[in-house]
């Protein structure tokens, strides 16, 4: 069970603008990358594209399922999640329901109780009957979370995952990331999270992808300065 | 279960679920009925047109106004919280999620249409028991015809930057085939005679558009 | 922009078409016994509304290439024939009017040709109207052309439905039924003209559409390239 994906020469335009300009990668299983970059950098794009979400304007992405090149997005989907601050999930349904909802939708048959077992995991089974709409940001960032771990993706794409959380909520979020055969792709402007979890740096600035490191070859220092650099560069450009 | 089972129950658990516990688009639709119901009462009989006749055009300009409404609401409710990008990361078939969409719309719209009959039969004093099968498959089909346009046109309009407005300006003419067969076949059935060139009608149309959302939601299904 | 032979052949047997159309039509043909001279404008009404179909029908099949492919070139060649229908559909509705009021006394009559003609001119505006307003430059041919072709799939209904509609209702106004007046092999060549006429002035314009729609696409290019450049340094 392993999910990799290669792309090559990626570019998206919205009419004029350009988001992302000839972009080349590859995500290997066991990869845990920070995708960091200013404002604008083209970073939620790169994510959406390699989420399924969006058609690049040109270029290919090559998703590998257990080695095989997949060209069904439904069969890549079963295996991604994508968490972003936006929680998609149903705010007049309870946190249970919104559950039992992606349950069928993801034909995973899991019972009421492990579903509950999934909203303790990350400290919110007490709240399970509780209507989403009345949940605080963090609780509901909470509940995303076990929505995204519900279908045991293979790989997550995090689109700032630890926005509203509080510490006991980062710290329980932070070990779901750090258990071992999780491999994400996470974009964040938090630069020590970025730095203390990951194991690759992705750096984007304007569109490209200027920097691809892993973590044994960057200090924080040096982190903290190519990280600030970028921002640096596009202030002065 | 099979993919389709599931997607099926998934949506319908969903939206009835949804629907039961606000109650938005019931009562706000319900409402706007009954006003609209009023408001044909007077223009007909202060245009000299015999109220008693209005039954089935009235019902199916509730049907019209307030299915707009609700098809709407039901979408508004999916981009609440960005959750119908939820729907497009969902390994479920395009296809069979938007006959489910179809099915719970169509099951909610029906619910309504229960609701207004007692109230047409009173208002317009119209005998609903004519011939009350054929009736039944006027309206069911009727319906069907005009949800089927509807659930695929609400996702092309929620793309744009108007879409409250949009969303009727597009629909309406895209579902005149459907309303003048609804009322029609409703017309004839309520004087108890047979509708049957119209329920074929109906039977064609919702089995092509049926079809034509089948293959095309697939392409909504993108950001 | 360079004329191709193609476009030439086009355009002069398109010239001499409408001319000889015009020479029948509004010459040759003789005036129709029952309303005289007003009948004339009829070549013209039924020689608009051929083209709008037929611009309709290539709508849906732009818009099911471009969604097959993704090829940016189909969806221009399908908002070229739209908004070309749009126009030949206006006709359409300017000119009934104009030869109803003569013959049936009245500008409107709800005939199930007009009331038809309305919808499918309304559901081309709808078609035109919503590219206007999708932000997002990626996905406006993908979603007008999902729309394209469930319009297109209306229209045949709309046409049964008002058909269906009007044999069981009687029609506000009898006279003036278009098939009724030709009897004179003239008014069959004048109609056939004018059909033809007509077809050919809707590939011309379309032609030149889709070369306008893909000179701009050229120059857009042309500006982010250019852009890229002005980046570089």
């Amino acid at each position: 069970m392993t999910l990799s994906i290669q792309f090559h020469q990626l570019t998206k335009q919205f009419g004029e603008t350009i988001a992302l300009w000839r972009a080349e990668e590859q995500f290997h299983p066991g990869d845990r990358i920070s995708l960091l970059g200013h404002n604008g950098a083209g970073k939620s794009t790169l994510l959406h594209i390699l989420a399924t979400l969006t058609k690049p304007t040109s270029g290919t992405v090559t998703w590998h399922l257990d080695g095989e090149a997949c060209s069904d997005v439904r069969r890549v989907r079963a295996r991604l999640s994508f968490l972003s601050h936006e929680p998609m999930l149903y705010p007049d349904l309870t946190a249970l329901e919104n559950l039992q909802f992606i349950n069928r939708l993801y034909r995973r048959g899991l019972s009421d109780s492990e579903l509950v077992g999934l909203l303790d995991q990350v400290g919110m089974a007490i709240h399970k009957d509780r209507l989403f709409r009345t949940c605080s940001r963090g609780m509901q960032q909470r509940i995303s979370l076990a929505r995204a771990l519900l279908p045991e993706p293979e790989m997550l794409l995090l689109d700032e995952p630890f926005s509203g959380l509080d510490g006991e909520g980062v710290a329980r979020m932070k070990d779901v990331f750090t258990r071992a055969h999780t491999c994400w792709l996470m974009v964040t402007h938090h630069l020590q999270h970025g730095y203390e979890l990951a194991n690759r740096f992705w750096i984007m600035n304007r569109g490209r992808l200027v920097h691809s490191l892993h973590k044994s070859d960057l200090s924080y220092e040096a982190y903290l300065k190519l990280c600030q650099g970028s921002k640096m560069e596009a202030r002065n450009s | 279960m099979s993919p389709v089972v599931s997607v099926f129950s998934a949506m319908l658990h969903k939206d009835l679920r949804r629907e039961l516990r606000s109650r938005e688009i019931f009562i706000s639709s319900f409402l706007f009925s009954i006003i609209l119901l009023t408001v044909i009462y007077f223009a007909s009989t202060s245009s000299g047109v015999k109220y008693e006749l209005m039954g089935a055009g009235a019902l199916w300009l509730c049907i019209t106004f307030s299915g707009t409404i609700g098809l709407n609401r039901t979408h508004q409710s999916e981009m609440v919280n960005n959750c119908y990008r939820g729907l497009i990361l969902s390994p479920a078939d395009g296809g069979w999620l938007y006959l489910a969409k179809v099915c719970s719309n169509w099951l909610l719209l029906s619910a309504m249409e229960v609701l207004l009959l007692p109230l047409i039969a009173l208002f317009f004093h119209v005998d609903l028991l004519q011939s009350p099968g054929w009736l039944a498959l006027s309206l069911l089909l009727g319906t069907g015809g005009f949800v089927a346009v509807g659930t695929l046109v609400v996702v092309i309009t929620a793309n744009t930057r108007m879409k409250d407005v949009l969303f009727p300006v597009v629909q309406l003419p895209l579902v005149v085939p459907a309303l003048i067969a609804g009322v029609n076949s409703t017309e004839v059935a309520l004087r108890g005679q047979s509708p049957w060139n119209w329920i074929q009608f109906l039977l064609a149309l919702n089995v092509v558009f049926l079809s034509v959302g089948f293959l095309l939601y697939e392409f909504l299904l993108e950001e | 922009m360079k004329l191709s032979i193609k476009d030439l052949l086009i355009f002069t047997l398109l010239t001499v078409t409408m001319e000889l159309a015009l020479i029948w039509a509004l010459q040759i043909a003789p005036p129709d016994r029952m309303q005289g001279d007003v009948q004339r404008i009829f070549y013209f009404h039924l020689g608009s509304i051929w083209p709008g179909f037929l611009a309709f029908f290539y709508v849906m099949y732009g818009s099911a290439r471009y969604l097959a492919g993704r090829d940016l070139h189909w969806d221009r060649k399908s908002l070229a024939s739209g908004e070309i229908g749009l126009v030949f559909c206006t006709i359409v509705l300017t000119t009934g009017p104009i030869w109803a009021k003569p013959t049936w006394g009245v500008w409107w009559s709800w005939d199930a040709r007009l009331t038809s003609t309305v919808v499918l001119w309304l559901i081309f505006l709808g078609y035109i109207n919503l590219r206007h307003y999708i932000d997002d430059e990626s996905k406006r041919p993908r979603i007008s052309a999902i729309l394209g072709i469930v319009g297109a799939c209306v229209v045949p209904f709309v046409y049964m439905s008002t058909r269906l509609f009007e044999t069981q209702h009687p029609k506000p106004v009898i006279m003036g039924d278009e098939d009724s007046g030709i009897k004179d092999p003239n008014m069959t060549i004048a109609l056939v003209l004018a059909m033809a006429a007509f077809t050919l002035l809707y590939i011309c314009l379309w032609r030149i559409a889709v070369t306008q729609f893909q000179a701009r696409d050229r120059l857009d290019k042309l500006k982010t390239r250019l852009s890229l450049l002005e980046d570089e340094y």
